[in-house]
């Protein structure tokens, strides 16, 4: 099991050097200079190519990119254009908020989506399982944001019993976190369903009826460990796409997170910050991947024993 | 009616399909004293596991006892509620299944398997259970039990799951052991074995066994009585020795005629033609189309009556050659 660890995390550091090299990449397409971006349209464009010199613009593409990696490995991100901060000091209060927001709304849709699909599938082809199928349709193909203002005029606005924007107490996590999390505890309930489905004709089913299990006990104890694989890799999908893609959300509801963040340096051309952010979000995407390899290897032991051949 | 051991009493099992309804098995009726052994032949898909599901209370989706009585020790069975048919599963009657290989829920170890009985039928405090285990894993044969106890099922060949199986089957020392082709999908060898360590349990926990097979061979070595089985129906019923030295119906002479023996040259027969589908049972009797004998008489329904003490046969021509 350590062994199999380690060997996933090694293989994250060449997987990770790639995806920097590749932001960079896209990153140095972007039309504006830095110098003209930190010393505005007002600047000439003797200080501006100055300025350009002097960050290192004019360097070699993979030239910069090492030396990125260096003082990346220093903790040094650079520092903003916009803000002229160091990058790491901007995002680091950030990440709070987005992570919290993220981890709410995965706990609440994996919760409601695997309990959900699990009555779906006992229950197949009834009202409940059919009025379930159109929820989730719904659910999973209504916009974020269209969810998220739908919510707030009902219950901010018209009930007036949650605040419709900020950050503050948990009430203001309430919206925010179901209009992320009803979406993905849609698909989650999809694939419970049709995986809780795949076990019922099982032999170990019909077993564990023989030895005398009752039916919740046969759900719980037999079927639903047998059927989770599939719905750990959607949860974790959801999890890390949550970590990134709340940038509308944050936004409707007025939260200072990631997305905010990232957005605005986007509309502000500052390289830096977005550069950090996205290595930042792939490498939280890598280690969510790695968290459900180790959540199959320990849900099934036929895993470890395949990958590193022997489970002891 | 009172005496110890399962008895089938006319039973009937309907299965409502897309097609309309099917009787997989249709007035049954058999004795397990108890400590026999008893076999139940025929070819697959005469209904032999149709009717050990019912006697489990584990028909499939849409099967239901349409007539007839189960009694376990004078215990009518067959009006349980799904709940009462829980409490004696396991502990009372167990079953075991055809394939090792996927009876047993891959993702968890197997003495964890085993120990899920005495949770659900025993008040055997935690601490204790696993004791208990270890000693019916070893009973069964399971050698390094300490360690096997820890497995899960794909480190453990078939022959060890098999018998992980009948450990889980036997440990609350059941009155009655299903066990369903336990011997069909393994090799000869570990077939002996299984079926001597299945003899053995059956003296030393004096349960009676329902042993399902399509193979004669199998009946040879360990049966007490048999019961054959044909398109649903009971066709023959005697004890083992009689069966092989006096086969009386048809169906029973022809399933022997293709077994290979050492002491006889003769060429194998097959039995002609094949089993119909169950939505067009003949006419009379079952066998008839396939059958050598067959004439006009035989588009009735045979009686089933007692040819010789304790022989029963179901066939028109039996009765009269006793006549
Ligand atoms: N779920 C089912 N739906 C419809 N027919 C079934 C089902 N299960 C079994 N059958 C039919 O019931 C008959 C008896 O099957 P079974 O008891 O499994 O036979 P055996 O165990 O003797 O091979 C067969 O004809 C089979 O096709
Ligand atoms: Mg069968």
């Amino acid at each position: 099991m350590i062994r199999y660890i380690a060997k996933r995390l090694l293989i994250m550091i060449p997987t990770m050097l790639a995806i920097i090299f590749i932001i960079f990449f896209i990153i140095h397409l972007m039309p504006n200079t830095p110098g003209r971006v930190i010393l505005g349209i007002s600047a000439s464009e003797e200080q501006v190519i100055e300025k350009n010199k002097e960050l290192g613009y004019y360097d070699p593409v993979p030239v910069q990119y090492v030396h990125y990696i260096i003082n990346a490995l220093k903790g040094d991100f650079g520092v903003s254009y916009q803000f002229g901060r160091p990058v790491f000091d901007i995002l680091l209060p950030k990440f709070p908020i987005t992570f919290r927001l993220a981890f709410l709304a995965i706990l609440t849709s994996s919760i409601l989506g695997i309990l959900l699909g699990i009555l779906s599938a006992e229950k197949k082809y009834s009202a409940a399982d059919v009025a379930m199928t159109v929820l989730a349709l719904f659910f999973a193909s209504v916009p974020t944001f269209f969810l998220g203002i739908i919510m707030m005029l009902f219950f901010a606005l018209r009930l007036g019993i949650l605040p419709s924007s900020g950050s503050g107490n948990w009430t203001h996590m309430v919206m925010p976190v179901l209009s992320l999390a009803l979406p993905s505890a849609a698909f989650i309930s999809r694939i419970t369903r049709s995986t809780m489905l795949d076990t019922i004709p099982e032999d170990y089913v019909m077993t564990a009826r023989a030895k005398g299990c009752s039916p919740i006990r046969i759900i719980f104890a037999h079927e639903l460990r047998n059927a989770m694989m599939p719905v750990v890799t959607e949860v974790g999908m959801n999890f890390a796409g949550l970590l990134g893609g709340s940038v509308i959300v944050e936004n409707v509801f007025g939260l200072p997170g990631f997305g905010n963040i990232i957005l605005n340096a986007i509309n502000t051309k500052d390289g830096p910050v977005l550069m950090a952010a996205v290595v930042f979000l792939s490498f939280m995407f890598m280690i969510v991947m790695l968290v459900v390899d180790i959540t199959y290897a320990l849900l099934d032991p036929r895993v470890t024993a395949r990958t590193v051949g022997g489970a002891k | 009616m009172t005496e110890n051991g399962l008895v089938v009493d006319n039973l009937s099992v309907t299965l409502k399909t897309r097609d309309g309804d099917l009787m997989p098995v249709s007035c049954v009726s058999m004795e397990i004293p108890q400590g026999c052994i008893v076999g139940l032949v025929g070819e697959s898909g005469c209904g032999k596991s149709m009717t050990a599901r019912s006697v489990m209370g584990l028909l499939p989706y849409g099967g239901s006892i349409s007539g007839g009585h189960i009694f376990l020790d004078g215990t009518d069975i067959s009006a349980f509620t799904p709940k009462q048919m829980r409490s004696i599963n396991g502990s009372r009657i167990s079953m075991i299944f055809q394939e090792p290989m996927t009876s047993l829920n891959p993702v968890v170890r197997v003495g964890k398997q085993i120990e899920e009985v005495l949770l659900l039928h025993t008040d055997i405090p935690k601490e204790q259970r696993k004791e208990h285990v270890l000693e019916i894993m070893r009973e069964v044969g399971i050698p390094e039990a300490e360690r096997r106890y820890r497995a899960y099922p794909f480190e453990l060949s078939g022959g060890l799951r098999q018998r992980v199986m009948i450990a889980m089957a036997m440990i609350c020392k059941p009155e009655l052991l299903i066990a369903d082709e336990p011997t069909t999908a393994l090799d000869v060898t570990i077939e002996a074995q299984i079926l001597k360590l299945m003899e053995s349990l059956r003296r030393s926990f004096n349960t009676s066994v329902l042993l399902i097979t399509h193979n004669l061979g199998v009946v040879a070595r360990i049966c007490d009585t048999v019961n054959v089985m044909y398109m649903g129906q009971i066709v023959e019923s005697c004890v083992k020795t009689a069966l092989f030295e006096n086969p009386q119906h048809p169906y029973t002479q022809g399933l022997l005629a293709s077994l290979p023996r050492l002491d006889r040259s003769e060429r194998l027969t097959n039995i002609k033609g094949t089993v119909p589908p169950l939505n067009a049972v003949p006419e009379g009797c079952r066998f008839a189309d396939r059958c050598p004998l067959a004439t006009g008489l035989c588009r009735t329904d045979p009686p089933y009556q007692e040819t010789e003490p304790g022989h029963f046969v179901r066939c028109h021509h039996c009765s009269k050659k006793e006549a």
